[in-house]
């Protein structure tokens, strides 16, 4: 009975007009989007530091001309200076082609625009320096590309890079998904009240068939939006090795093959889509309404985009590690100020929400039934 | 019959859970809008008179020295060349001294006119020279580094605050609105809406709409055996849910508005729709090229775009929803074509490089883009506003008109099944 039961409930999912357009929208979006990163140069290393070039040399000339204004001043135009030298050396590298200069020159500018924190640079007003962390996140990445010996790609529509831009992109709006995938998980069951009656089948294997269900429409387009991401970027513009690295966050910012980025992805949705499926179980017995359900978990997620100093108080909320991305690249214990938010930590968090949703709804059925 | 019908799908819009949904989501957006969004909003050029005061003190103290050096250099028997920037501050210092110290005599004795003349005439010179002689003792803010071109970026801020304080100061003389800081600042209630009105604020707004109309049909299913024999054709059916859902609608934006105009007037004021603003036309002949007009005719361009693009979304997802048979569908496949070009084409000279663009009804979903100008400045090239968004907005929405003809006119398809 079980089996024809899940079964029975996996092919109503799996031919809900909705479900097929999600995931295959989800797929295309993740093959196809490529063809936006070539049109608009998305991800163009080369775009990024010719602009930052160009500040840096305004903010150069301006203290030039100025004749250093202030005293206070000459740490920024010295390490301003020093930044112009590293890039005078990675363009070396670069015309050279030369890869372990280019990077060894990366290394040494990044270095150089973190020391440049040390007095905020001061009166550099319009320097594009990008923040603290970011700069953190890029010289992990390139010291691992040197110390692997991989030549830095300066685009992001190669496979392998374009891979790291698809994910870390869908990996923000990956909750959405999964949101509206699931937004009727238990209305088959309000809605078909008499025929499901009396069924002899137990809360906990609805639960757990549900996740099932999810889990299988979730992580099985995911993962042929990224082969199929991977192989139709490489077939356009070239393949790339997948040891090519992405930042993740543990204990520190670290750099990761990005076949090990994609393994620790689809581990945490699969976290994401238990807490997702017990919300959406619970949300449907309270409000018997596909839309509420919706706009309160969409209500949940907005909550991350508070202020960093009001999201330190609500830390033990699921909200702050709904954002995929933010929690694998370290944002979350960066906006927080926790350092131990990585995402064995957030995956256990939303496990315990997930578990307290759970006795939730299953006191709800016990008590009222499933009567719409 | 028409009314009582009417009636009767508005009170089922109004109580339906998703739609009160909806409409408490848009109150609290407001109110977000208008209690934390718009006091936190940065003002890049503020009229204070602190860092004007500052930057004062600081060039004259730097003029003096660079007089000092220019007649160091010009001591008989000395081989001494004086640094550009000695010399550019020679040249040029004077005349912005001169703007600030008449700048800070305007904001201290509050004469707001005198303010706006002497400021305009002051970010016209700096812009000249920084942008087109290259004078690097000047730097345009930050903050107008917007789209990783900062010295583009900074020439577009300093032109349009320019043209903004010229087409206030008009404004003033020929039709009497006074001038004050908070109108100098675009903090006034309806010059903050004007200005936020546009990208992924009004996207959102439209999203909204998609899912008003998305249940209006399929709804049905509910009063079948009620609905099945009533006598109206499926065409009348179809216009009178498009009016109740327009009803919502509009009754939900009004509703939104006025709570912003509520929170946000008595702090900042209302200002006026016979204020004047500006709107730029694109690069014509290699200068950026601004027209002033009043606020009211922003409004007015504004809601003639929102009630075409509105009307195209609830089309839509009707039609949608009768093809397809399923009101999430519609809903999603409306809303992601409404986010269709922020998505796949709002980027930095796309318009220059793809002029086709500009031919496209989905460039105009986000209305305050386009009617601002601020979409001739992203696509890098001029057109692209109020006359160029109608036409292809009229033809979508034509094009639904004759889809959704032609779906009522197949008999074998209802609006609604039994079994749906």
């Amino acid at each position: 009975m079980k089996r024809t039961y899940f079964k029975a409930n996996f092919t109503i999912a799996r031919k809900s007009k909705k479900n097929i357009l999600l995931m295959g929208a989800l797929v295309l979006f993740m093959v196809l989007f490529v063809l936006v990163v070539e049109a608009q140069n998305l991800g163009d290393n080369y775009r990024q530091w010719r602009s930052y070039y160009d500040s840096l040399e305004v903010n150069i000339s301006y203290f030039d001309s100025s004749l250093l204004r202030k005293q206070e001043y000459k740490e920024t135009y010295d390490n301003l200076n020093a930044q112009e030298g590293c890039i005078f050396s990675l363009q070396n590298g670069e015309v050279l082609s030369d890869p372990q200069t280019y990077l060894d020159g990366s290394i040494t500018l990044f270095q150089t625009m973190l020391d440049g924190y040390h007095n905020n640079y001061l009166g550099a007003s319009t320097l594009n320096v990008p923040p603290k962390y970011q700069l953190h996140q890029r010289l992990v990445t390139y010291k691992y590309l040197y110390h692997h010996r991989i030549p830095a790609v300066m685009n992001s529509k190669a496979s392998a890079t374009y891979l790291i831009y698809i994910l870390n992109f869908v990996a923000i709006f990956i909750f959405f998904y999964i949101l509206l995938i699931s937004n009727d998980v238990w209305m088959v069951k309000l809605d078909h009240d008499t025929v499901l009656r009396n069924i002899p089948y137990r809360v906990e294997d609805e639960v757990k068939g549900k996740t099932m269900i999810n889990l299988a429409l979730t992580l099985g387009p995911l993962l042929i939006g990224l082969v199929g991401a991977y192989l139709f970027a490489g077939l356009r513009n070239g393949f790339r090795s997948l040891n090519y690295p992405n930042v993740f966050y543990f204990n520190k910012i670290i750099a990761i093959p990005v076949w090990l980025d994609c393994l620790l992805f689809l581990l945490y949705t699969a976290v994401l889509v238990v807490f997702v499926t017990s919300l959406t179980l619970l949300l449907n017995q309270l409000t018997k309404n596909v839309y509420l359900t919706t706009f309160i978990g969409i209500a949940l997620y907005v909550l991350t985009y508070l202020p960093a100093k009001m999201l330190k108080f609500i830390v033990w909320l699921p909200s702050a590690y709904l954002n995929v991305n933010d929690v694998l690249n370290g944002t979350v214990a960066s906006k927080t100020g926790f350092a131990g938010l990585n995402l064995v930590t957030s995956g256990c968090i939303l496990l315990v929400w997930s578990f307290i949703l759970i006795i939730w709804f299953r006191y709800l059925v016990n008590k009222g039934g499933i009567a719409r | 019959m028409k009314w009582r019908y009417f009636l009767f799908q508005l009170k089922a819009f109004l109580i339906n859970p998703k739609n009160i949904g909806l409409f408490i989501a848009t109150v609290i957006m407001s109110l977000y809008f208008s209690l934390v969004s718009v006091p936190n909003r940065q003002v890049i050029e503020q009229v204070d008179a602190k860092p004007i005061g500052k930057e004062y003190i600081d060039d004259t103290a730097f003029l003096k020295v660079a007089r000092q050096e220019i007649a160091y250099s010009k001591k008989p028997g000395y081989d001494y060349i004086p640094s550009k920037g000695a010399v550019d501050a020679v040249s040029t210092y004077p005349q912005v001294l001169s703007y600030d110290k008449k700048i800070l005599l305007a904001i201290k004795k509050k004469a707001w006119d005198a303010y706006a003349k002497y400021a305009s005439a002051r970010y016209q010179y700096i812009d000249e020279l920084i942008f087109v002689e290259g004078n690097q003792n000047f730097l345009y803010p930050a903050a107008y580094n917007q789209n990783d071109n900062f010295k583009q970026d900074g020439h577009f801020g300093y032109q349009r605050t320019y043209h903004l304080y010229n087409a206030l100061l008009a404004g003033k003389k020929d039709k009497q609105t006074e001038l004050n800081k908070n109108i100098l600042e675009e903090r006034t209630a309806l010059q903050v809406i004007q200005n936020s009105l546009s990208g992924w604020t009004v996207l959102i707004m439209v999203v909204i709409v998609c899912f008003f109309a998305a249940d209006i049909v399929t709804n049905d299913r509910k009063y079948y055996t009620v609905l099945e024999n009533i006598p109206l054709s499926k065409r009348t059916i179809l216009w009178l849910k498009t009016g109740v859902v327009e009803v919502g609608v509009l009754l939900d934006f009004v509703v939104a508005g006025i709570i912003a105009l509520l929170c946000i007037a008595p702090r900042y004021g209302l200002g006026s729709l016979r204020l004047n603003t500006v709107d730029y036309l694109g690069k014509i002949n290699f200068k950026a090229t601004f027209r002033t007009e009043t606020l009211g005719m922003y409004y007015l361009q504004f809601i003639i775009f929102a009630i075409i693009i509105s009307f195209i979304f609830i089309r839509l997802t009707i039609l949608l929803s009768i093809v397809l048979r399923n009101e999430y569908v519609a809903g999603m496949l409306s809303s992601l074509f409404a986010i269709s070009a922020k998505m796949l084409y709002f980027s930095l000279g796309m318009g220059f490089v793809y002029p086709f663009l500009e031919k496209w009804p989905m460039t105009y979903f986000s209305i305050g883009d386009s009617i601002t100008g601020n979409l001739a400045y992203l696509m890098d090239a001029p057109g692209w506003g109020f006359t160029a968004g109608l036409g292809p907005l009229i033809c979508l929405a034509l094009v639904i008109e004759i889809l959704l003809f032609l779906f009522t006119q197949i008999k074998s398809i209802p609006l609604v099944r039994r079994g749906d």
